[in-house]
């Protein structure tokens, strides 16, 4: 992440493009269930920044969930920064776990279980601009040093993405649904191609 | 700042289109939606996934759930399957049944039931849902339950948490029991030894309710099991393990 000089909000053009998207073609309730499980994920990110002492200068929307920019006096350490970023994906799991529990008595509620969980599962793949990747980056950063933690990322991020895209497409393939998917996959493959081009 | 307008702007226009002038909209989002997933039904792909995080129920059964809400019905696969189940062992000519020749209210296609469900026995299934050769009569009858061969005696299970509507005795069905679930469906076991529930009860997945047996016209201890939605019967194949 690079620090910016900028401390407002941003919102990405991919980011409204994409809620545009979910406004026209998604059920409320699922665009409630999501947005409740992206909101309780960044909260997770931002609460756990803020409480080892990082300062968010900035904040993106992008079409994968918010960026934070530390600012560049206050950065973490790499364990530091390693919680802070699986401080999302646990929040979302931990909700799934609790949500799930109060859907035996509101079925409502495993539908914003299932939200969370799928969130916090998918932030977890190994592809850059997920948490996954962040957290893959941070552990070889730290273990090595960031020029051999960009690569690595990268080449993961791409093997990652080119397994998924392949599973969904044969899945899809075979069974003639999960289109969504196999755009997902797609979207996930192509970032991962610009990580590696831009190293290269 | 210009990207945060021009981003608003693109919002704004797609949600007060979609709230001034929806009949213009649904062409094009049909369309879009037919691309992006038609067979995917989303509330109940999150919902299985949500079931199967709480672990209630069979993780497999809701992992299966989120399979079928995400890539569609397996409905080839599995009709030919019923109708596999459903071809008559006197030695005539096996009957396939398709679509046309089928009783009112009778749905092959699996539906996703949206609650935790189980086995009401375990045991092998003997008869499956569709047209057979009666056991007793020997005409051609369509059959619109499953057969689950067990013990006199074996304990029946409520397969989901529900309300019992009714408990009664037929001179086909024999001692009976019927559980409202959620969502208009419901079950019913039939051809049991005694039920031990009562009329008005709530129970909960898995709660005793009635003892296998072979009352009404049965040539031997089982469990008739039917799943209805509403009036419609539906097969209880893609619920029960086999």
């Amino acid at each position: 992440m690079c620090p910016t000089e900028q401390t407002a909000i941003k919102v990405s053009p991919a980011a409204a493009a994409v809620l545009a998207a979910f406004v026209l073609l998604s059920s409320p309730e699922i665009l409630a269930a999501l947005l409740l499980a992206a909101l309780a994920h960044e909260w997770g990110h931002y609460l756990a920044l803020r409480a080892l002492g990082g300062r968010v200068d900035a904040i993106t929307v992008t079409a994968l969930g918010a960026e934070m920019h530390i600012a560049p006096q206050s950065r973490l350490s790499y364990g530091g920064e390693i919680g802070a970023t699986l401080a999302g994906p646990a929040v979302n799991l931990l909700l799934a776990l609790l949500l799930g529990f109060c859907g035996r008595r509101v079925p409502f509620c495993y539908l914003l279980a299932g939200a969370q969980f799928i969130l916090g599962v998918f932030n977890l793949l190994p592809i850059t601009p997920l948490d996954g990747g962040s957290i893959l980056w941070l552990v070889v950063a730290w273990l090595t040093e960031p020029y051999t933690a960009d690569r690595a990322a990268a080449d993961v991020g791409l093997a990652a993405s080119i397994l998924l895209l392949a599973v969904t497409a044969l899945l899809g393939c075979h069974m003639g649904g999960g289109g969504f998917l196999v755009l997902t996959a797609l979207w996930l493959l192509l970032t991962a191609l610009r990580q590696k081009l831009r190293l290269t | 700042m210009v990207q945060l307008i021009v981003s608003a702007v693109i919002l704004v226009i797609v949600v007060g289109v979609k709230l001034l002038a929806p009949d213009t909209l649904a062409l094009c989002r049909d369309k879009l939606l037919a691309l992006m997933g038609e067979d995917t039904d989303f509330v109940e792909a999150f919902s299985s996934v949500g079931r199967a995080v709480s672990g209630e129920g069979g993780l497999s059964d809701a992992l299966q759930d989120a399979y079928t809400a995400v890539f569609g019905k397996e409905d080839d696969v599995e009709e030919t399957d019923a109708a596999a189940l459903a071809t008559n062992t006197t030695g005539k000519e096996d009957i396939l049944y398709t679509a046309d020749n089928l009783p009112e209210d009778v749905f092959l296609t699996q539906r996703i039931l949206g609650f935790a469900y189980a086995d009401p026995v375990a045991g092998e299934i003997t008869s499956g849902f569709g047209y057979r050769a009666h056991p007793i009569e020997g005409k051609e009858r369509f059959h619109y339950g499953m057969d689950i061969d067990a013990e006199k005696g074996t304990v029946i299970r409520a397969f989901a948490d529900g309300k019992v509507t009714a408990v009664g005795e037929s001179s086909e069905l024999g001692k009976y029991v019927t559980v409202q679930h959620t969502g208009g469906y419901s079950t019913l076991y039939a051809h049991c030894k005694c039920i031990t529930a009562s009329s008005g009860q709530t129970v909960q997945l898995g709660d005793p309710i009635a003892e296998v047996g072979d009352t009404g016209q049965a040539t031997g201890p089982h469990l008739h099991f039917e799943l209805h939605q509403d009036t419609a019967y539906l097969n209880p194949i893609y619920y029960v393990s086999h």
